[in-house]
């Protein structure tokens, strides 16, 4: 998290970092259905997508899984649950374990944890080659349309620039309030559960409090450098370069064939 | 030219007024220092400069505008730029640079203006190559130099410091000081609220408030004197007043009100000259542990 919103992306100079972020935005929502929808068959065409995605995007091993660590439990629960939980042909019946393994629990798990794979790696490659701020800048420009239905969407983008400048704020100040906790005797091992939670409950109260003192503090420091409703503009003014609609047509064909390969007979 | 015309001030109908029927004026240029204790009313007032609060009755004008006039509240905020006693709520941008242009954007400022103006900005407060850092990774004074750029990048005539020395270790309180100093040379206005009179030595006038109303209005060397004899306010003198009324109560010839240390130094030596030159007898210094020295009444 701290990685992420320190502005520096972890592929500096990769093809995918100078992509618009207008487009690796759509491009993230794109693949997300794509994958959701996919069949066996699309599997493999979407594996190979991502995983020339990850090519372009510099990042290396350590980078994708990084992203995957903490969620590879998760994804191995799934697959369980699907394996143990589906009903259909046994495939081995183990005598300590009353719950059948059957073969289409272990097809339908297999698709379900690689979608859920697939689509935190899509995400991981957005975090890894865009800084947070281009992000929100480009997630402003994609919602602008809704300006006529009278959504404030340059307000929206400004909230979600202070949810991530303020996050590593807060988790500081958590652990300045754990530290003093400890320093006073909290905290120690054996610690009955009770106690934690009443602590846990007292933390969270005093977090919440300075939040709000906080929220009071910065909404006075923006209006005191003039923050209001009314025209603004941007440092980074997003342009469509021709490379970002060279990304943008590769998207569309790629699309298209996975689309073909599933609907097509 | 800003100008308190009578103005009072409450958080509340119930609640007793912060400021009470207060009228001052400050100068274009001018360098002014707010003092007074805990609660007198300081950040109130600052905060009328921009229009952040509004008296409750009477009127505040700055350069000829009345601060009521939602119209000119844009303007208002432009012109008078306001530095808070706390970085970390003030910096608002996801980077350093994102932060300094947010009062440009503000003010929709072309975005190739933009960049260029926040470089400068960044450039003047010894940052220029810290735009694309994450606030998050800043040390105290960084913070308190990039919350500075984000208000010089939009040209104020004003500037407005809550205590923005606090908790800053001695280097970055001499920089940020230096930026003050050399801001006011330039002819910019400053209104710097402080606890310690050392700091604004080189203030053109001290204000000191009490209960919502001004008790004190003079030079530094007149607030030192102040408040060597105000002790039931809750405020300090400057160390090097304290020690020179130590060394006038053992038999120097030195002036007490004494703020900064550069002044010392002068009055000390001139003390040593004058002593040497009438071949007096050498000068004892007062035992360690002595108490606070007060001037001898």
């Amino acid at each position: 998290m701290i990685g992420f919103l320190s502005q520096t992306p972890v592929a500096v100079r990769s093809p995918l970092r100078a992509v618009d972020p207008r487009i690796k935005i759509l491009a993230v929502a794109v693949l997300s259905v794509l994958i959701f929808q996919a069949g066996p068959g699309e599997i493999l065409l979407l594996s190979l997508f991502l995983a020339l995605l990850i090519r372009l995007s510099g990042a290396g091993p350590g980078e994708v899984a990084g992203i995957l660590k903490p969620v590879a439990a998760f994804a191995v629960l799934l697959f369980l649950l699907h394996l143990f939980f589906t009903p259909g042909r046994q495939i081995v019946s183990l005598p300590l374990l009353p719950l059948p393994m059957t073969y289409e629990g272990l097809g339908r798990g297999g698709v379900v944890a690689w979608q859920f794979l697939a689509l935190v790696i899509a995400g991981g490659l957005l975090s890894l080659t865009t800084p947070p701020s281009e992000l929100v800048a480009g997630l402003e420009k994609l919602l602008r349309p809704l300006k006529i239905l009278r959504i404030p969407t340059q307000d929206l983008a400004v909230m979600v620039t202070m949810a991530l400048r303020f996050a590593p704020t807060f988790l500081e100040e958590y652990q300045r309030m754990k530290t003093a906790r400890a320093a006073r005797g909290g905290g120690l091992p054996g610690e009955k559960l009770s106690r934690k939670l009443k602590t846990g409950g007292r933390l969270t109260i005093s977090l919440l409090l300075s939040a709000f003192r906080r929220a009071e503090e910065l909404a006075a420091a923006m209006e005191a450098r003039g923050y209001a409703r009314g025209p603004r503009t941007s440092l980074r003014e997003l342009r469509l370069r021709r490379s970002d609609y060279a990304a943008a047509a590769i998207l569309a064909s790629f699309t298209g064939l996975d689309l073909a390969l599933k609907y097509l007979p | 030219m800003i100008a308190f015309k009578d103005v009072s001030y409450r958080y509340g109908e119930k609640r007793p007024p912060v400021l009470e029927r207060l009228s001052l004026t400050i100068p274009d240029g001018q360098y002014v220092a707010l003092m007074g204790p805990n609660g007198c009313g300081k950040t109130t007032l600052i905060k009328h400069l921009n229009a952040l609060l509004l008296p409750s009755r009477g009127e505040v004008v700055v350069d000829g505008m009345d601060t009521r006039d939602p119209a000119g509240h844009r303007e208002l905020r432009r012109r008078v730029g306001m530095v808070f006693q706390n970085p970390d709520s003030q910096v608002v941008g996801m980077s350093v640079a994102e932060d300094v242009a947010f009062g440009l954007e503000n003010l929709a400022v072309p975005p190739g203006e933009i960049a260029a103006r926040v470089q400068a900005a960044l450039a003047r407060v010894g940052l220029a190559e810290s735009g694309p850092r994450a606030p998050f990774t800043l040390s105290g004074g960084e913070k308190r130099l990039v919350s500075l750029a984000g208000i010089l990048v939009m040209n104020p005539r004003w500037l407005v410091l809550d205590e923005p020395t606090a908790y800053l270790d001695a280097r970055g309180r001499r920089r940020v000081l230096e930026m003050i100093a050399a801001l006011h040379r330039e002819g910019m206005g400053i209104v710097h609220v402080t606890h310690d009179l050392a700091e604004v030595a080189g203030a053109d006038r001290v204000i000191v408030l009490d209960r919502g109303a001004v008790i004190m209005d003079g030079t530094p060397t007149e607030a030192c004197a102040f408040l060597m004899n105000r002790e039931d306010l809750g405020m300090e003198a400057p160390g090097m007043a304290a020690l020179m009324a130590k060394l006038r109560a053992s038999g120097w010839n030195l002036p007490v009100n004494i703020v900064s240390v550069e002044a010392a130094h002068r009055e000390i030596h001139a003390c040593l000259s004058r002593r040497t030159g009438s071949g007096t007898a050498p000068i004892t210094l007062p035992p360690a542990g002595m108490g606070h020295g007060r001037p001898a009444s």
